[in-house]
């Protein structure tokens, strides 16, 4: 049986059984966690082994497309199942609502399909479903007017995607007949700019505010998290993938050109932006701002630096959004909402709360001694020949960074009288808040002072995708 | 089934014309028209007519997978407004009954259409007559013209609706409406069943996730425990509740 057919059905029918049993949150956050796992297994397994009688390498047919597990692609998408599994795990002591291990689970399959179906055209099909899944995941159960705006937002963008990666499919099989030299560059052209547009639509890049701040906006954090971790992780490999596979898309100047210049415009709006937020979703949203541009500058350079750090970015991410969620998602649920204004007195009473926005707000900006830091650090590294983008860069950084310390003064200001009152707490739902935000803390110190412990994860997938 | 493909196959074969009128009558009433009593049956026979000019360029057969998947969205689009017109009522902010309906149109003073409504009207026929240079001046490819036409229409008037609709039910029926477009344009490409078959499912996925929002923008997600984690949900809920008008009846 080939591989891909598990990594795929697996986290589906996780999703499928988390749905039956939503009401015991526990039993179907370990069912996820479980099959994440076990597709982690899969994956982990040398070439020519066969586990359980899984070919690794074997070929799926469906609908007369393959599905199949590239070599290059394994490492990644065991980051991205380990990415989902963390983050579930991390949604035990949040208030999610019931779509976000099921939907979750079944987004994490249909996005690592993307990177295993060829032809690639195929993958702007999947990104509609994803989009699909995504807008039940961000919905999740809140109701009324205006509050559709992200959810309905991601869905449109994923289905505008669409005629984006079927039009370079198309254009590419037509180029691919063009034998003159002189032509070719021209035959694919249009191929570069459909996959531009829809890679920039999928990821958020294009036009500057699409779906990322809506989605931060509407969706609880930690969803929000969840999508800015896989979503944008399984886009970047895939374009690093087709990056690989195709010499006219890699050696596209309009490529690298577009690339960075979606990157320097969302650096700005973050540098920009970032400080003058009011809320933590809106801080959030221009974190992932700075996640983006960074990931893009790092795939424009396309060299093995620059794609370990988008590895190694994408576990920094997941520790410092949701770390940075789960206070965000807490302070939510005590406030009924996260703007500044609405949390003043909360870090005096819930200080552990406090250290959960801070830190993951600060780690995300890039603060030393953080496991942001080091991604931060390898980005930088990637693309140190540009001063300006360094300098950029660094300067949204720092705009992130404000917007959390006005976000934590916010917090341990003291509250009028008109402001609601925390709920009374259980002292054991107290213990296990602090117990998740410390270990979350704690992981993010250890990896930002040893990150050679999962650093080579991330040169594993640098070599399989330069190979 | 088989006489229904049968049908389809002769209807395929029936002049161009009035399937594209058909076309433009069904996309300019889903861009003109905000109340889904109206709309719904109009995507319903937008998805027979999609269905009819795709049996053109791929079997009957595969072609029926279009009004099949959309009838079936359709209906699961009408119960989630349905449900939702009646969270409304429940909560006393909506008009949206058909008596009430049936009264407004009644009482409508047509000499003096909403500015709203004109404006639509006038941006409707404009983007029909960008569709129509768009058609002969960048045909796509796969030589199938009046295709060509039709999706044109579906997208330009999909893309019209989604930016000015603010409401979940009418984005997502322009969502649904470019899906169709991207099919009629795609499908001459790559004439084959698999596409037709991933589209039809992709069709359904939307219109559960559409169907889904639609619930949540009435307020009928849950009745009664919306989520701690939507923010400012009191402010929202006590906004909703100021709404004289509901935004499904505005046209």
């Amino acid at each position: 049986m080939p591989a891909s057919l598990v990594v795929i059905v697996l986290p589906l029918a996780a999703g499928t059984l988390a749905f039956v049993l939503r009401r015991w949150r526990s039993i179907e956050v370990l069912i996820a966690a479980v099959a994440c796992a076990l597709a982690m297994l899969v994956l982990a397994q040398p070439d020519g082994a066969s586990l359980f009688g899984l070919e690794i390498n074997g070929r799926l047919d469906l609908f007369g497309r393959t599905l199949q597990i590239d070599p290059r692609d394994r490492s990644a998408l065991l980051l991205m199942f380990g990415c989902g599994l963390v983050l579930i795990v991390a949604s035990l002591r949040t208030p999610e609502n019931w779509t976000f291990v099921p939907a979750g689970m079944m987004l994490l399959g249909i996005l690592s399909a993307t990177l295993m179906i060829r032809p690639f055209q195929y993958a702007g099909l999947l990104y509609v479903v994803a989009g699909a899944l995504g807008a039940l995941l961000i919905q999740a159960e809140h109701s009324g007017e205006r509050s559709t705006l992200g959810a309905t937002r991601f869905l449109v963008i994923s289905v505008i995607a669409l005629p984006m990666f079927l039009g370079a499919g198309y254009v590419s099989e037509r180029a691919a007949s063009v034998s003159d030299p002189e032509l070719i560059s021209g035959a694919y052209a249009p191929a570069v700019q459909f996959l531009i547009i829809g890679f920039g639509l999928v990821m958020g890049a294009i036009p500057v505010f699409t779906w990322v701040h809506p989605v931060a906006k509407d969706a609880p954090p930690l969803t929000t998290a969840f999508i800015a971790v896989t979503g944008i992780g399984a886009a970047s490999f895939l374009l690093l993938g087709l990056m690989g596979d195709f010499a006219w898309l890699r050696n596209a100047p309009l490529m690298s050109g577009a690339l960075s210049t979606g990157a320097v415009l969302l650096l700005a709006a973050c540098a920009a932006l970032g400080w003058a937020q009011n809320s933590l979703s809106r801080v959030l949203a221009c974190g992932i701002f700075l996640e983006i541009g960074c990931t893009l500058l790092a795939i424009a350079s396309n060299t093995q630096q620059s794609i370990e750090a988008i590895g190694f970015g994408m576990m920094a991410r997941t520790l410092t959004l949701g770390l940075f969620g789960i206070g965000a998602a807490l302070l939510r649920e005590r406030n009924g909402g996260d703007e500044f204004s609405s949390i003043r007195g909360c870090g005096t009473r819930e200080p552990w709360l406090a250290l959960a926005v801070g830190l993951g707000g600060l780690s995300l900006a890039g603060m030393p001694g953080t496991i942001g830091f080091v991604s931060h650090w390898l980005h930088l590294r990637a693309i140190g020949g540009n001063a300006e983008q360094v300098a950029l860069t660094v300067l949204a950084g720092i705009s992130v960074a404000a917007g959390v310390l006005r976000g934590l003064a916010a917090m341990f200001q003291p509250a009028d009288g008109t402001q609601p009152r925390a709920n009374s707490m259980l002292a054991d739902q107290a213990r296990g808040e602090l117990w998740t935000v410390g270990i979350g803390a704690a992981l993010m110190f250890i990896f930002g002072l040893f990150p050679g412990i999962i650093a080579p994860l991330a040169q594993v997938i640098a070599q399989g995708y330069m190979r | 089934m088989s006489s229904l493909i049968l049908l389809i196959d002769q209807l395929a074969r029936l002049a161009i014309a009035p399937l594209l009128f058909g076309l433009i009558a069904t996309a300019g009433a889903l861009s003109l028209i905000r109340n889904w009593r109206v709309t719904l049956p109009a995507l319903i026979v937008q998805y027979v007519l999609v269905g009819i000019l795709l049996a053109r360029v791929i079997p009957p057969g595969v072609a029926i997978i279009k009004p099949f998947a959309g009838a079936i969205v359709c209906l699961a689009v009408s119960l989630a407004a349905q449900r939702a017109d009646s969270a409304r009522v429940r909560r006393g902010e909506s008009i949206a009954s058909q008596r009430a309906g049936r009264e407004r149109v009644r009482n409508m003073n047509w000499r003096s259409l909403p500015a709203q409504l004109l404006v639509r009207a006038i941006a409707t026929v404009l983007l029909f007559t960008a569709a129509f240079g768009a058609t002969e001046r960048f045909p796509l490819p796969g030589g199938a013209s009046e295709l060509g036409f039709a999706a044109y229409v579906l997208i330009a008037c999909a893309g019209f609706l989604i930016a000015t609709a603010p409401e979940s039910l009418n984005a997502g029926m322009g969502v649904l409406m470019l899906i169709s477009g991207i099919e009629l344009a795609y499908t001459p490409l790559e004439p084959s069943i698999t596409v037709s078959v991933l589209l039809g499912l992709m069709t359904l996925l939307v219109g559960v996730a559409v169907s889904y929002l639609t619930l949540a923008d009435g307020g009928a997600l849950g009745q009664g425990h919306d989520s701690a984690n939507a923010p400012n949900a009191g402010a929202k809920e006590s906004d909703a509740l100021t709404v004289e008008t509901p935004r499904t009846e505005r046209a």
